[in-house]
């Protein structure tokens, strides 16, 4: 069965080159472009297997937006990993009280993400 | 980093700014390089003047950091023929990966910004399109340009700095070192 899997980052190479990593591995990806976006989509898709989420974004940053979905209300048990340049151990911290299941710097090396994917979707 | 309740006298604070100078060059000098490598694009320093690095850029990318300890701006000015060796899709947007340039170059440099004990926030990218660019004014107290070649052409990084009253940038090393994650570190939760 393909794993469907949402991208947040108000990048659209980040978004383009998450694509290309996840796609040939049989992961499905959809994408939003801001935090509100990607909100938005966790909320309104029960299907989603995962979600790969930047921190620095418009309208709502990764760490806002996963306390909100794991506050509670639909979809709040998806498994999220967050991609970012952000490496401070006091955001990691947060990400992880909030329930991230785990933490990518940027760049990332494209075969990291697939077993990260693999091992939360699997 | 280090502070005192009353500001340095004006010889401490020339010291301290050339220190910060050399510490804040090395910085975005390893960051840059670094990041670039990741990309499969080899840099080397270069003594070209800005406005002839300037003549053959058509993006600009800029983002403003702050923090009590340290404050300022990054901007990077890449030539097209320089970003399509780094493309990491081919399909890529130039404008949308000039500026994603800029944010891990950032995140690199406060990365290791860490290190001296001082957590900066980053604002987000803003690119410009154009050409025949001029730069404005230095703003800051330290204003420093880095040129660098490459097979494909040269590209600069400006950087801003103003430091807190005070504010010493000093690594911190051993038990207790607030460094950050590496690039391309995975951590599972």
């Amino acid at each position: 069965m393909t794993r469907r899997v949402l991208i947040v980052d108000d990048s659209a190479t980040i978004r383009q080159q998450v694509r290309a990593a996840l796609s040939p591995a049989g992961f499905e990806v959809v994408e939003a472009v801001d935090g509100e976006d990607g909100v938005n989509k966790i909320r309104s898709d029960a299907t989603l297997a995962a979600v790969i989420c930047d921190i620095n974004m418009p309208k709502k940053n990764g760490l806002e937006l996963i306390e909100e979905i794991k506050a509670g209300g639909p979809n709040s048990g998806v498994p999220i990993v967050m991609l970012t340049t952000e490496g401070q151990p006091a955001m990691v911290q947060r990400a992880k009280a909030a329930g991230a299941k785990g933490w990518i710097v940027k760049p990332f090396k494209p075969n990291l993400l697939v077993a990260a994917l693999q091992k939360l979707t699997g | 980093m280090t502070t005192t309740a009353a500001p340095p006298a004006s010889n401490e604070l020339a010291g301290a700014s050339n220190e910060a100078t050399a510490l804040i060059d090395g910085l975005v000098l390893d960051s840059t390089r670094a990041l670039f490598d990741s990309y499969g694009l080899e840099l080397d320093l270069d003594g070209s003047s800005v406005s002839k690095t300037l003549q053959s850029v058509e993006l600009i990318s800029a983002i403003g950091f702050s923090s009590p300890a340290l404050s300022g701006s990054l901007l990077l000015a890449i030539p097209n023929a320089v970003l399509q060796q780094t493309l990491p899709t081919p399909d890529a947007n130039l404008a949308d990966w000039s500026g994603e340039l800029a944010n891990q170059l950032c995140g690199r440099l406060k990365n290791q910004l860490l290190n001296y004990e001082v957590a900066i926030n980053l604002a987000l990218p803003v690119v410009i399109a154009g050409g025949e660019f001029t730069l404005p004014a230095r703003t800051r107290r330290l204003t420093r340009h880095l040129s660098f070649v490459s097979e494909r052409g040269r590209l600069f990084i400006r950087t801003e700095i103003e430091l807190g009253a005070g504010v010493e940038l000093v690594r911190q090393t051993g038990v207790g070192q607030t460094a950050g994650m590496d690039e391309g570190e995975l951590l599972f939760f």
